[in-house]
């Protein structure tokens, strides 16, 4: 298929921002959306939408049979065992959230440690803290190298017998590089100790196995790939879940409730109470089937060659500094102009009707240690073009002239 | 340089290209007059801003003089603006300022509390110092 008829799936693609093309260029921020999933959605809430798993009735009965076949798309998608080992949640925050209370209630006790490291969002990194304080476990980190690589030596050395879990980024969201999360999980499991992926900037990016991998939990949002936001995914093995107490509890995630005790549901239903969200479910389903018909294999290597012409030309543009040496990056890229304030890059890029991301991208610590300032990320998508990442590499020029 | 409201407009409007308009705003940034550095401080600190901001007031005889800087050159700009428009001012004109003209100039639609220049934040700022002064 051709980029520009491809293009054409993305209506946002076309608009005009400032009087000029809009250059999306934040794709890790969030992602725009092909009119199979608003079509989708619309289409759910036109003809199937009930509150599912409660009522006897025809459109309860379609929407939850959309619902679960849902839920068998992202287990296939993901090459997971059972489908019952994929909860459906909010999104990459909440999955988090919930491993760090379900799994810090039934396992995470005083002295014990939780192993992350230096390179995580901030997703990833306070919802530990937070349980460390709590119960007075110890959070270790596994530090980066001056290229902004994890230290895989230190991992080795920092798992001991009191570490519960590991937890790490697949892809960093701001340099793009990509974590090699098999040797992490084979390095953990070797000593018995689960391992947690996020996958939030991997999921549009990369094929994703997690038979392959091995993990113990892996998450992701679907807003990252092409669905509606509100959406997410937990993948958890089996045992992992079921051995996990509910976290949010209400309706529909109990078998039988007195007014003193409730039972309940085994996973995925024990995760999922109140009123789902459906649509997001579906529309999760119809991004996955895009992203499947164009393959995976080739959105990575044409997303691949975006990055390395973005960070060849950043290379030869006096002036400028990439953040993070690797082999491989995916998605996101991060660079300064040496001599100007990345928010009034930022300012200039928009105005040329590029967007792009400035700050320190939900990751201080890991962007206070390779860059130690703010800067600028662009992050590309299965529509970029190579004419997008020129009209970047220009517009870079230009704010080097104006802010000089 | 004049930083006479009128003129600002002027100047701002005369210059259709975006680019043009920053490099203009960048200009009136360099114009603004340094900040005592012992002003520089948490308390001068405004917060929603991409890049670091500070601003201080005194008041003198039912005058308000302001100080402002920023680490950006953009932002520093559009501080220059918004500066200039208060200056001199009575605290409880300062308080009530509509910053209308900022929509002539086309910086209105910066006003979401988001948005990297914090233009938001800043008037923000500016209205409180002109409140706190004239409660004095």
């Amino acid at each position: 298929m051709s980029i520009d008829t491809l293009r054409a799936d993305f209506p946002i693609l076309a608009r005009q921002v400032h009087g000029k093309a809009l250059v999306y260029l934040d794709n890790a921020a969030t992602t725009h959306k092909p009119y199979s999933v608003t079509d989708r959605i619309v289409a759910f809430y036109e003809n199937e939408n009930a509150g599912i798993n409660r009522s006897l009735h025809a459109l309860a009965d379609e929407a939850g049979t959309a619902y679960e076949a849902a839920r068998e798309a992202v287990r296939a998608y993901l090459n997971a065992h059972s489908s019952s080992e994929i909860v459906f949640t909010s999104g990459t925050t909440e999955s988090i959230n919930l491993i760090a209370a379900t799994f810090g209630e039934a396992f995470v006790r005083e002295g014990d440690e939780i192993v992350v490291t230096a390179m995580e969002h901030h997703a990833n990194l306070v919802p530990w803290q937070r349980l460390c304080n709590k119960t007075g476990a110890v959070l270790r980190v596994v530090p980066i190298d001056e290229s902004g690589v994890l230290r895989l030596d230190s991992l080795e050395e920092l798992i001991n017998g009191r570490t519960r879990l590991v937890t790490v980024t697949h892809v960093s969201n701001v340099t793009g590089i990509v974590n090699p999360v098999s040797e992490i999980t084979a390095m953990a499991h070797a000593r018995d100790v689960p391992v947690l992926i996020d996958g939030a900037q991997a999921i549009a990016h990369h094929a994703i196995d997690v038979a392959a991998l091995d993990c113990d939990f892996y998450v992701f949002s679907g807003h990252k790939i092409y669905s509606a936001a509100g959406i997410g995914v937990l993948y958890g093995k089996h045992h992992w879940l079921d051995s996990l107490p509910p976290h949010h509890s209400g309706g529909g995630m109990v078998t039988s409730v007195s007014l003193e005790h409730s039972h309940f549901e085994r996973a995925p239903l024990r995760f999922e109470p109140g009123t789902r969200n459906v649509a997001g479910a579906v529309s999760l389903e119809a991004a996955l089937e895009y992203v499947m018909a164009l393959g995976m294999e080739e959105i990575t290597s044409h997303e691949g060659a975006l990055l390395r012409r973005l960070e060849e030309g950043l290379r030869e543009m006096k002036g400028t500094t990439v953040h993070g040496e690797a082999d491989r990056r995916c998605c996101s890229l991060s660079f300064n102009l040496d001599a100007a304030h990345p928010a009034d890059v930022g300012m200039v890029l928009d105005k040329l009707g590029i967007a792009v991301r400035t700050g320190t991208h939900c990751a201080q610590p890991y962007v206070d240690a390779i860059a130690g300032k703010a800067t600028i990320r662009a992050s590309v998508a299965l529509y970029n073009t190579r004419k997008d990442i020129d009209k970047l590499l220009d517009g870079i020029e230009r704010a080097a002239v104006i802010l000089r | 340089m004049d930083l006479s409201q009128e003129h600002i407009i002027t100047e701002m409007q005369a210059r259709e290209d975006w680019m043009d308009k920053y490099e203009y705003l960048i200009s009136l940034g360099e114009q603004l007059r340094p900040m005592d550095p012992a002003l520089v401080s948490e308390d001068t600190a405004i917060g929603g801003c991409q890049s670091h901001v500070w601003i201080a007031a005194e008041t003198i005889n039912g005058r308000m003089r302001f100080q402002g800087d920023s680490d950006a050159k953009i932002t520093r700009g559009i501080l220059a603006v918004v500066l200039s428009i208060v200056d001199g001012r009575s605290p409880a004109d300062v308080a009530g300022m509509d910053f209308i003209c900022l929509r002539k100039i086309g910086l209105s639609s910066s006003l979401s509390p988001s948005r990297a220049e914090g233009l938001a934040a800043i008037i923000s700022r500016v209205r409180e110092l002109g409140a706190r002064s004239s409660s004095e």
